[in-house]
């Protein structure tokens, strides 16, 4: 059942609060919009379940880039959730991961699910490319540049060197 | 209200078709579900618009991974919208781009938003993430894991001492 209109603005005012809270910095706030709050990121399959665990995600990710914000560029209704296209940005400024701070910034499309139960959130969902940020901090290659290609090779010469041979005997 | 979940129930039937076409390589069947073909990838810019350049880009597609299947999770219908959570698997048998065939499987959690204008099919834009496909494939490797990181260090080391330097000075 599509979600009648009353149902839509609660669950619509709840995730621009949100993500607004996220752009000022009030992580409480943030996380006073879940009913339960729960992260999972597709591209590296890191779940953070429980407020324990999300408080501990929003402190990594202002720990390494303190300014990062968020820009909703589209919102779309579903029966049970509702679904932004957004632009992050940020600096990196902190460690992360054992990475150091390179100081360079980022700018990350993304996608986000917001799944909602009736009108409470339950988790956010995103899906993301981590080679775009990777590469805006400096530490990744675009693979099909001249210098993407040769680190590839310079890395990874048995794969390479398999394929080749595969490539010429056809197996 | 009966109107449009029958709208709805169309464009997903619409969804449904046009992934088992692209599974079946039957790319006229695939075409034939847009009304104007169209895709745009978030993660690396490209856009093929129009017949022709997406025929093209399915045919690369098919050579590099023959076997290329996409699994249904979730569809998600929004107003103008059908959002499909869904796995991509495929075994990586052709060359691709001038990377020669590293014989390597991908498996791919991804989400297409598939763009309608009322019923017609116009675009499809993907969100996927780029490291997980060539991590799988063998040429590149988790940034997290000792040889991620000492692959980075050895390839980016400006990058990398620079930030340590920073971290060091609190600069």
């Amino acid at each position: 059942m599509a979600p009648n209109p009353a149902l839509r603005r609660k669950r619509e005012d709840l995730v621009r609060e949100h993500m607004d809270s996220e752009n000022r910095h009030e992580f409480d706030a943030t996380l006073d919009t879940f009913e339960h709050p729960r992260y999972e990121l597709i591209a590296t399959g890191d779940v953070y379940d429980g407020t324990e665990e999300v408080e501990r995600y929003f402190e990594e990710s202002r720990r390494a880039f303190p300014d990062q914000r968020n820009e909703l560029l589209a919102l779309h209704h579903a029966d049970d959730a509702v679904l932004v296209e957004a632009v992050i940005r940020g600096t990196h400024e902190g460690p992360l991961r054992n990475l150091p701070p390179t100081g360079r910034e980022y700018e990350l499309p993304i996608l986000a699910i917001f799944i909602f139960d009736g009108d409470k959130l339950i988790c956010e969902r995103v899906y993301f490319d981590q080679a775009t940020v990777l590469r805006q901090l400096g530490i990744a290659r675009d693979p099909l540049s001249l210098t993407g290609r040769l680190q590839t090779l310079v890395g990874h010469p048995w794969t390479i060197g398999r394929g080749l041979v595969r490539q010429l005997t056809g197996l | 209200m009966a109107t449009l979940e029958t709208a709805a129930t169309r464009r997903e039937e619409l969804v449904r078709k046009h992934v088992e076409a692209e599974n079946a390589a039957d790319h006229e069947a695939a075409l034939a579900t847009f009304q104007h073909p169209r895709y745009e990838y978030v993660a690396t810019d490209e856009v093929y618009d129009g017949a022709e350049e997406v025929r093209a880009h399915w045919e690369e597609l098919n050579r590099a991974f023959p076997d290329q299947e996409i699994e249904i999770v979730a569809l998600h219908n929004a107003d103008d919208a059908v959002l499909m959570e869904a796995i991509a698997r495929g075994t990586h048998a052709g060359p691709l781009r001038g990377l020669p065939p590293t014989g390597r499987r991908f498996e791919q959690r991804f989400l297409a938003i598939f763009i309608f204008e009322g019923e017609a099919l116009v675009g499809e834009r993907v969100y996927y993430d780029t490291s997980t496909v060539l991590q799988q494939l063998g040429i590149a490797r988790e940034p997290a894991s000792l040889t991620g990181r000492l692959e980075t260090a050895a390839s980016h080391p400006l990058t990398i001492s620079r930030g340590l330097v920073r971290r060091v000075i609190g600069r």
